[in-house]
Order: C-alpha cells, then structure tokens, then sequence
C-alpha cells in the first residue's frame, strides 16, 4: 500500500546568466614589447622626488626595425637586429624574462581583443568594460614608478651621468625663466614660479643622493691580501682596531 | 468602417514590408590616415634575402693644417660609416563573402566593390602602424611623463633637432590628444607667438591627418600613436626627411596564381579569389610585404607627453 512521501525542494531557481566577454574591442590590438633604456633617458619624478629612468618600448613588430618572423612558426619572431641596433644606439634591452627582474619578471601582461588579436601593456593595468562594450585603462602609475625605480636600484639601466642631470635641470631654468618672464604681466602665474624653483631645489637634492649612491656602488673591490689591522692603545691600556 | 487600406494591413498580411534596406550606407569614424610619405621609400632586396642592409655614411671631411711645406705630416682619412636593416615580412588579410551575399548585393552600398576597397586601403594604414611603432625606439626625447604637451614642448623638440643639424623641413605626428593639449597651450601663449598667422590656423578643428602647419613643422594627427609609460602618455614624434625608411617587397602574382583569380595587383600588393565550392564561398585575400626601419636616430626625437 502506497502512503504520502514528503518531497523536498532539491535546489532554488536561479536564473541563469550568461556573461560573454569577448575581450578588449579590436582597436586595442598592438603589439608586443620590451623596455629598452637610452643612456640620456632619465627623468624626475614629482612623486618620489627621485631621478627614474625613461623606459621606452622596443616593439616586436615583424617588418619594424628588421624584427624577422620564424619562417618555419611565423608566431615566433626574432628581434636579434633590432636588439643589436638598440645596442649600437646605447640602448639597454631589459627582456621580459630577464631572471634579475625578480618580481618585476615577465613585465608584460597579454589581454584578447575582439577579432583574434591582443593588447599588450604594462603587468599593472587593468581595463574597465563599460556597458556598451566601450574599455577605460586603470592606468598603475604607481606601480610605474615603483618598475621603474626597481629597474634603476637593481643597476638594470645606465647609470644617470652629470651631463644628463645638467641637462635635465637647464631644461627647468630655461622653463623658469619663461614662467619669470610670463608672471612680471600675470602676477596670478607666481605660483608657477614658485612650483619649478620647489621642483629644480628638489632636483638638485636627488642628484646629491643618487651621486653619492652611484659612487658608492662604483667603488672598486680591494683584491689582494688585506692589510693587516692598526691597533691603537689608548690610555689605560684599552685597545683600537683599524681595519 | 472597415477594411481600411491600411499601412498596418497591409505590414500584417502582406502588400508592406517594415523595413526597406537602403542603397545609402554611413561610415563609422575610423581614422584613414596615411603616413607612408612621411618616410624613405628604398627599394626591396629580391635577392637571396628579405632583409636590406643599407650603409650610412657621415661626410663632412675638413682638411688638416700640414705639418710644412714640404711634408704632409697627416694621416689617412676614412669616412666613418654604419648600416641597419630593412626587413619586410608578410601582412596580410582576407574577407570571405558567400554567394548569397553577392547574389543580394544589387543596388546595394555594401557590395563586393566596397569589401574591395576596404581591402586597398589596409595597406597604407598598415604603414601608417609600423611608422608609429618605429618611434618608442628613437632615443632623444622632450615633453614630460604625465604632463599635457605644450607649445613649449615643441620648442624643445625644434631645439633638439636644430643641434643636430636637421634640415628645415620637419613634420610631427602626434595623437589627437596631443593635438588637443597643444590647441590649448597655443591659446594660452602670449608674445609674438600669438601674433602668428600659424598660431591661429593651427586652433581650428580639421579632423584627422594633416593639421597644419605650425612654426614651420607640418603636425599630423594619428590615433595609432601608441600610449607609453603603463598607459599614462603618448609618444609623438617629431622628425626630418630621412629618419625614418620603409620598403615593400615586390610581388608577382603573375607567378603562382591564375590570372584570372588576381582581382587587383600592383607591384606593392595583391587582391587574389580563392573558391571555397563546397561552402559556396569565395576568398579574397590581400597579400603585401612591408618592412619600416629607423634610418638615423639624430634626425628624430620623442614627444612624450600626458595620454
């Protein structure tokens, strides 16, 4: 004899939605890059109040700069002339699986477009998609700087030279002097003034500290046998090592 | 009343129909700039590589004071000279119309003619792309990460170029926001420069490509200009004639396709039909090899200026 069964629900409805994200819109499509850096390529940065250097992008374009396909996997390419005419300009070629990168390695981040093709960019940077399908880059200038200060502590660049720096700081005189001349008919534009005079004192302190650094670093490694310690005795027997 | 000839009658059971394609089409916004002129043409290699080796050479020899009358003292001279490479690589794209498109294509914009013409113009805005790319390589640069480009900017980069003995003629290709910024710092300039007649030309709107001419420099505007610095810049440049070279390889579609197949071809590309008849489909595939390399880096120089 069959008797009432109690059924319980087995799951809640949910409707179901499906989100398909096809990707950046094609317009984003580019190429991918390596950071090259040029011995003149320094800037100051306002936020750090440090010297960084300028990292310009090598692209890996075939037919840009002699970049070759692999004529047997054409997704392959080879960019050994382009990296030998950055050489012959005085460019440092900072690979992207360079192991020295540390955390920094593999720099660059890959993101699919509409149409099969990619967009390349920096690791940091994020995209907002807007309803409609339109992106906005969440630019990380932050971590920028931070790339890029690594990038110059780890000695993975030039080092900054004084004729850079001398350059760098005639370029704000020289904007000074038209900011001077602007503020004697505008008395509104003397916070410009005041602003590059702040921006060439914090210029020249940067300079101070990153020279010394760079001497420090550049000082050569005693080889041979090491001299044998100067003891002083002082009064009272008491004892002093010079190494 | 009843039996109205009615439009919505006739929209339900025959007679209208709702919508009525029409032979007008609009075109979206693109950027159709081409900027293959801006550079050197050289000719291809066709032998044995694909890749042109193209030597440098810098004159300007100036004679030694001899040692006296009757000796000479000096030693020889040799003209210093350097090379690079133009390599061109394949780049091509392809359109597969069915036959039921064509079939339904009379009187119609969109018909195989256009595809056609799309297909034609790839190949200058594919160069106009590798010019811009070329430009993140050139080493001197002016302008400042995440400030907007100013008038003075291109003074710094007129001076950058005038040191190294660049001819007058220069040209700048810079992205339409950095079009936007130098409108608007020009605006703001005072002295003679805001009597220039050029000053005021170069404020008003004229779309994509040519802008105008500027203190002289011819400014070109290019939405493939790329972004540098993680995003926050773009790098514009500012250049002589000779910085910049490109070559296309040269093709011969007589070669290996039936005549009959070729729908387009000149010495620089070619449109060639391929029949899917299995799918009822044909192919048409435009082929071209173009090869953009930096000819001479002190005849360029970045603008790098706030995206």
């Amino acid at each position: 004899m069959s008797s009432t069964v109690r059924i319980s629900a087995t799951g809640r409805y949910q409707r179901r939605q499906v989100v398909e994200d096809e990707g950046l819109p094609a317009k984003f499509a580019n190429n991918p890059y390596v950071y090259v850096h040029y011995p003149r390529g320094f800037s100051f940065d306002d936020v750090l109040g440090e010297f960084l250097p300028d990292l310009n992008e090598g692209h890996l374009v075939a037919g840009v700069n002699g970049v070759e396909e692999d004529p047997r996997n054409p997704k392959i390419l080879k960019p050994q002339k382009m990296f030998a005419g950055t050489l012959a300009k005085g460019g440092i070629v900072i690979n992207t699986d360079e192991d020295r990168l540390g955390e920094w390695k593999n720099y660059l981040a890959s993101f699919d477009c509409k149409g099969g093709g990619k967009h390349y960019c920096f690791v940091a940077v994020e995209f907002d998609k807007l309803p409609g399908g339109e992106a906005i880059a969440r630019e990380a200038p932050n971590q920028f700087r931070e790339f890029r200060k690594y990038i110059r502590d780890h000695r993975l660049c030039h080092e900054m030279s004084e004729p850079v720096y001398n350059k760098l700081v005639g370029i704000e005189e020289s904007a000074l002097d038209r900011a001077i001349q602007r503020a004697q008919s505008n008395p509104h534009l003397g916070k410009k003034v005041e602003a590059i005079q702040a921006r060439i004192a914090a210029m020249k302190k940067a300079w101070a500290k990153l020279n010394d650094a760079q001497q420090e670093a550049a000082q050569p490694v005693q080889k041979g046998p090491k001299a044998p310690p100067t003891i002083r005795v002082g009064p009272g027997g008491a004892s002093e090592v010079q190494a | 009343m009843a039996n109205e000839s009615s439009y919505a009658t006739y929209l339900s059971n025959g007679g209208r129909v709702a919508r009525l394609l029409s032979d007008m089409m609009h075109v979206n916004l693109y950027d159709p700039t081409g900027l293959r002129f801006l550079m050197d043409y050289k000719e291809p290699a066709m032998m044995g590589s694909a890749t042109l080796n193209i030597t440098k050479i810098t004159r300007g020899l100036v004679l030694s004071a001899a040692s006296s009358e009757i000796s000479g003292g000096g030693s020889n001279s040799i003209p210093t000279t350097t090379n690079y490479d133009l390599t061109y690589a394949r780049y091509y794209a392809k359109m597969q119309p069915t036959d039921l498109f064509v079939m339904t294509q009379d009187g119609q914009a969109l018909n195989l003619d256009y595809l056609f013409g799309i297909l034609s113009e790839a190949r200058d805005l594919t160069l106009t792309d590798l010019l811009v790319a070329l430009f993140a390589n050139v080493s001197g640069n002016v302008g400042t990460s995440g400030v907007n480009l100013s008038v003075d900017d291109i003074f710094s980069a007129m001076y950058y170029l005038n040191l190294q003995n660049n001819p007058a003629a220069l040209a700048c290709v810079l992205h339409p926001q950095q079009i936007n910024d130098l409108i608007d710092s020009t605006r703001g300039e005072t002295g003679a420069f805001q009597f220039r007649a050029d000053a005021q030309g170069i404020l008003a709107p004229t779309g994509v490509g040519f802008r105008g001419q500027l203190l002289g420099v011819q400014f070109y505007q290019s939405d493939s200009v790329v972004t540098a610095n993680a995003g926050a810049d773009r790098r514009g440049c500012m250049f002589s004639a000779g910085a910049f070279a490109y070559t296309m390889g040269k093709v011969d579609p007589a070669m290996q396709i039936n005549p009959a197949d070729i729908i387009y071809g000149d010495t620089e590309m070619f449109i060639e039909r391929a029949r899917d008849a299995d799918n009822a489909m044909s192919s048409y595939l435009v082929n071209a090899y173009p090869g953009t390399a930096e000819q001479e880096d002190l005849r360029a120089v970045r603008i790098t200026t706030d995206a």
